[in-house]
């Protein structure tokens, strides 16, 4: 914000007024200014009072970029590794990395661990996400591996101690996230459950949800008008990229009339970003009582300011944002509709849910969401990342049957 | 002043009816958070205690005097920063608010040690594995 604020008001009317404000920027001129160190990037909570204060055709005018963030558990994430032949070779078969089992239905040394994959001997008080994580960290992780041995890979075991850097190929792969606009979650029942979205009360006893809200990927571009395939993303501390829609996309949901929201749940992002280059304060391991683990992933997703359009998605405020607060209680069938609130009801720590009130939580960190959103920032002013035109857009219609599992994380 | 009694009974002393003196010869209000007792008939019990601050040492040095462990907390858990992301998933089981989060916080976690009840629910709650027990009370 005090960016503009160095603008005299006449120099914005002025802009303001420019042929009809019909202002358009190409990837190309907005990268120009990047590298030019010109590029006046905000975030998309900043946006918020920027456009409030001089209007949108002068923001989108002085805007280039604004950066949106997450930092919440994703279920759907894992990592591919490639661990490079011993000799003899072994193919691996069945894989373990400090006895947490990996995929061992690839190519003989590649694997992909996923997240919630649990520890054989620890349960899900370590898993896949530790062991992830603890490869970011630079420790020494024990692989355990067995194949039937071949002509080719006449080893039949493996047992070695591995670390990031010893290893070949290491790329987060995240099947799914940043969802766009995830349902909140409560209990109706008569005895508290565990979830994925952390302890739900007896008799809607509390209420938590998982977002960052107007700051959200997804709430600030609601048509995939600059995020799709290919565009390039912070993931985990490390430069990434979209690399699809992603698992469970619903682009085809009901929208908000006023600002095209999907109502419920709508699109997901596949996403990828290199192992190496990440740093656990923005990827960690979390884990659900009675549930399981998960990751915590940290993701920046930059959005070009090409029109006037796109600037007003990006100031999308939480308190026209809505979702569904859906009974966890319910896992057969669709999860019934307890109320409809807005994100900045959810953020004020109490909803009403049929006449009583129920104490709101979040589960995604909003600070450290902000934290990305302003790290993107400042490597996009500095120059160190550029925009990447999406090589194809995701689309607002059908992709193909999707069964109703509204509220499935 | 108010303060947080932690208190351990050795097997012989659980027939001691510490409540009672502390209120009658103390005058201190006790407002127990957590009592047990278990099958070696070793008791512990987690207090808030508010009176006069010269009789709360006196209290002390009663329990002491026949045979009775009973030491000052501040809180039962404690948070490991580097480990909290500040998601706010704890408070929600939370009820007597030691543990919030909000835009008057700016959504930083903020967590009061004199609110803490010694429930011990919001070691299981966190995710992070941020917040562990401190004095090896369950929950």
């Amino acid at each position: 914000m005090p960016l503009l604020y160095s603008l005299k008001l006449p120099q914005l009317a002025q802009i303001t007024n420019l042929e009809g404000a019909k202002m358009a920027k190409s990837y190309e001129e907005i990268n120009e200014r990047i590298r030019n160190g010109k590029a006046v990037v905000v975030t998309a909570e900043e946006i918020i009072g920027i456009v409030d204060e001089i209007g949108l055709e002068a923001a989108a005018e002085k805007v280039d970029v604004v950066t949106t963030a997450t930092f919440g558990p994703m279920c759907s994430t894992g990592a591919f590794l490639n661990f490079g032949h011993t000799s003899p070779a072994t193919r691996m078969e069945k894989i373990f990395l400090n006895d947490v089992e990996a995929y061992g239905g690839l190519a003989a040394v590649d694997t992909y661990i996923g997240a919630t994959q649990e520890s054989e001997t620890e349960g899900y008080d370590y898993g896949g996400a530790h062991v992830i994580c603890d490869l970011i960290d630079g420790k020494s992780v024990k692989l355990n591996a067995k194949g039937k041995g071949t002509d080719c890979y006449p080893s039949k075991k493996v047992e070695a101690e591995i670390k990031l850097d010893s290893i070949n190929e290491a790329y987060l792969y995240n099947p799914r996230n940043c969802y766009q606009n995830y349902a909140a979650a409560s209990n109706s029942s008569d005895k508290i459950i565990y979830t994925y979205m952390g302890p739900l009360k007896a008799k809607t006893g509390n209420v938590t949800y998982s977002t960052s809200g107007q700051l959200s990927p997804l709430l600030n571009d609601p048509l995939y008008r600059t995020i799709g395939v290919g565009t390039r993303i912070f993931i985990g501390g490390a430069t990434g990229y979209v690399s699809w829609r992603g698992t469970q996309f619903n682009s085809a949901a009901d929208r908000d009339e006023n600002n095209d929201i999907p109502k419920g749940t709508g699109a997901t992002l596949a996403l990828i970003g290199d192992l190496k280059n990440m740093d656990t304060r923005y990827i960690k391991p979390g884990v659900f009582k009675d549930y399981g683990c998960t990751m915590y992933v940290g993701v920046g997703i930059p959005i070009p300011v090409l029109d006037t359009e796109i600037l007003k998605s990006c100031a999308i405020k939480d308190e026209d944002i809505y979702t569904n607060v859906l009974d966890y209680s319910v896992s057969n069938g669709p999860k019934p509709v307890l109320a409809r609130v807005s994100y900045a009801d959810l953020k004020t720590g109490q909803i009403e849910i049929e006449g009583k009130k129920v104490k709101t939580a979040p589960i995604t960190s909003l600070v450290r969401s902000r934290e990305i959103a302003d790290l993107l920032k400042q490597q996009i002013e500095e120059g160190s990342f550029e925009l990447q035109k999406p090589i194809e857009l995701f689309p607002t219609t059908p992709v193909g049957p999707l069964k109703d599992r509204s509220g499935e994380a | 002043m108010k303060t947080k009694f932690l208190i351990n009974f050795p097997a012989t002393q659980s027939q001691e009816p510490v409540v009672y003196k502390l209120i009658a010869d103390y005058d201190l209000r006790v407002n127990i958070l957590k009592a047990s007792i278990d099958i070696n008939l070793q008791g512990h019990m987690l207090a808030e205690v508010e009176g006069k601050s010269e009789k709360i040492s006196e209290a002390i040095l009663y329990l002491e005097g026949v045979g009775i462990e009973a030491d000052f907390v501040k809180s039962t858990i404690s948070r490991i920063e580097d480990k909290c992301v500040d998601c706010g998933l704890c408070t929600t089981v939370c009820g007597s608010k030691a543990l919030r989060i909000g835009a008057d916080t700016g959504w930083q976690l903020e967590y009061e040690d004199n609110r803490c009840v010694g429930c011990n629910l919001c070691i299981q709650a966190c995710p992070l594995q941020a917040i562990t027990n401190e004095v090896g009370l369950g929950v």
